[in-house]
């Protein structure tokens, strides 16, 4: 999920930061090259690299509009700010920003279910609830969705706070945006595991009151889902297009996310090379000779991510900088994505952290050290110039059956 | 080595206290993880591997976590990979506190994490479903054990 650089920036330049990309001017470097060169279509929605919600300052995180409804009802909010993110599963939404009320779901015995999601820096609390999700020309009915920081459950479970580090995050400026859509390439967030084993640390609570809360078992069903799969069409995994980004970076990024893999005239495949990623969740990549099998491709990934002896000497030294890249010119660098057959080479170049101009909100070169040791994240800068298409587990395309990422 | 534990009631009330997963805890003795009862459904595989042992232990989620003990019984590293991250509490025991202390205050990452104090390093990564890290005790690591040895 999300590399939070933006704390970063913060932390550097405090408030003398320009808030909003626009505010500051940059015009010229706005990048918007017709939707990454897809045209409207009732399968297309508009995403962009923007600052993020006013009072957070985002470095490459992608940014989605999300319409969700009371279900069965015309009652509806439509909500900018949702970050697009490949590298998990499901629609969760920032209670601070809802004017709707959404019901949340019950199990058997009438208890509420109540969700602990943990990243590594932090978890985030709340309901799972239903809603209409409509994206685009796209409807998915009573989708489960999690409810981050929702008051009808104030009280966070012991066990939540310590399955990681105890940080909660549970408003738009500790989230950074208003809600992460997850369409990575899983049905749900957990799947059958959660569905005959309550897992440990607990990522499912049943709740009979708004703090007497219990781990349980959650049908896959009553999960949070991965909203794609629910679409009447065009759900077997999506297509983000960005265009190419400038070494330098630009304020803006406007692109589009697509629904469906060859269900559209827009969305067919082609020669592209296709990335199998593991039952694990992780593909593979080589680099520096080196096989890393815990990696992955990822839009809520704000950097790559992946350690490097030849860049030992780069580390950022500013405040808040802590474990960027920080070359003295732009270093151009190569990996090789492991396929079914052969592999694939990938260019790309880190450039210097510290001089990302204070008025861009993209910047392709952002590099950072990987904590672990078999794992080269791919982050949000891969996607710059490409189109990236995700199938999801389940589904087939043209070119193969999900799980897996083209590009 | 492969052995099944059994249930052990008995230490049951601390246990639930984390609610814990069958885990190693960073700088207690080994056997502490004789005495988890969540270990009922986990499986533990022992190896010896002249200063050091190492106990695999594989979760009923899929999660291998492996306990790294010294000849003298003392944990001093404990590494992870699978669909989820053991509890983090429990994992680190008494160093937890000073964990959560030392987050770094620049780069927040919902996907990489690192710790690094002179006693402590505790490195994290992954995605939803997919995670895997490793905390250890650098200056308990027996002699010609390296960062690397810990997979």
């Amino acid at each position: 999920m999300t590399a939070f650089f933006r704390r970063a920036l913060r932390g550097c330049f405090g408030l003398a930061l320009c808030l909003s990309a626009a505010s500051c001017g940059g015009g010229d470097s706005t990048i918007s090259s017709g939707g990454g060169g897809v045209s409207a279509a009732s399968n297309v929605v508009d995403v962009a690299v923007t600052g993020g919600p006013s009072g957070t300052t985002s470095v490459n995180v992608l940014y989605t509009t999300v319409t969700v409804c009371l279900p069965g009802t015309s009652t509806c909010q439509t909500i900018d700010n949702i970050q697009v993110d490949t590298g998990s599963y499901g629609l969760r939404i920032l209670a601070p920003v809802l004017t709707l009320t959404f019901p949340v779901v019950t199990l058997g015995n009438g208890s509420a279910l109540v969700q602990c999601t943990s990243f590594v820096d932090g978890y985030s609390w709340g309901p799972v609830t239903l809603a209409d999700v409509k994206v685009s020309g796209e409807t998915a009915s009573s989708v489960p969705v999690q409810i981050i920081g929702d008051s009808r459950y104030p009280t966070v479970p012991a066990d939540c706070v310590n399955s990681t580090m105890p940080n909660a995050e549970d408003t738009v400026a500790s989230f950074g945006a208003n809600g992460l859509i997850g369409i990575g390439p899983f049905p749900q967030d957990c799947g059958d595991y959660c569905a005959s084993t309550v897992a440990e640390p607990i990522i499912y609570y049943a709740c009979t009151t708004e703090s007497n809360c219990v781990g349980t078992t959650v049908p896959v069903a009553n999960q949070v889902q991965n909203p794609v799969t629910l679409f009447a069409a065009d759900n077997n995994g999506s297509i983000i297009a960005l265009p190419s980004v400038a070494s330098a970076g630009a304020a803006t990024v406007s692109g589009s996310l697509i629904f469906g893999i060859d269900t559209e005239s827009n969305n067919a495949s082609g020669t592209e090379t296709v990335v199998p990623v593991a039952a694990s969740g992780y593909l593979t990549t080589i680099f520096n000779g080196n096989t890393l099998d815990e990696s992955f491709i990822d839009s809520g990934s704000n950097a790559y991510f992946f350690s490097d002896s030849s860049l030992s000497n780069s580390a950022c030294q500013q405040q808040g900088f802590t474990g960027f890249y920080c070359p003295a010119t732009t270093t151009s660098l190569s990996g090789e994505m492991q396929l079914a057959s052969g592999t694939s080479t990938v260019d790309f170049e880190i450039g210097n952290a510290e001089q990302i101009s204070e008025s861009f909100a993209a910047f392709p070169g952002l590099g950072g050290t990987n904590p672990t040791p078999n794992s080269f994240d791919w982050g949000l800068p891969f996607f710059y110039g490409r189109r990236v298409a995700v199938a999801i587990q389940g589904y087939t395309t043209s070119v193969g059956a999900g799980p897996y990422v083209a590009y | 080595m492969r052995r099944k534990y059994a249930g052990l009631a008995g230490a049951a009330v601390l246990a639930a206290l984390w609610s814990c997963v069958a885990s190693a805890t960073l700088g207690e003795q080994e056997s502490s993880i004789g005495a988890e009862p969540q270990l009922a459904n986990a499986s533990i595989k022992e190896t010896a591997l002249g200063s050091y042992r190492v106990h695999e232990i594989l979760q009923p989620s899929g999660t291998v976590i492996r306990e790294y003990a010294g000849l003298d019984g003392k944990v001093f590293a404990v590494t992870w990979h699978g669909p989820f991250s053991p509890n983090l509490r429990q994992t680190l025991g008494s160093y937890f506190e000073q964990y959560a202390a030392a987050a770094p205050a620049g780069r927040q990452d919902r996907n990489h994490l690192q710790v690094r104090t002179s006693n402590l390093v505790v490195q994290v990564g992954g995605h939803m479903r997919a995670y895997s890290g490793r905390a250890y005790l650098p200056e308990a690591l027996p002699s010609g054990v390296t960062a690397g040895d810990l997979e």
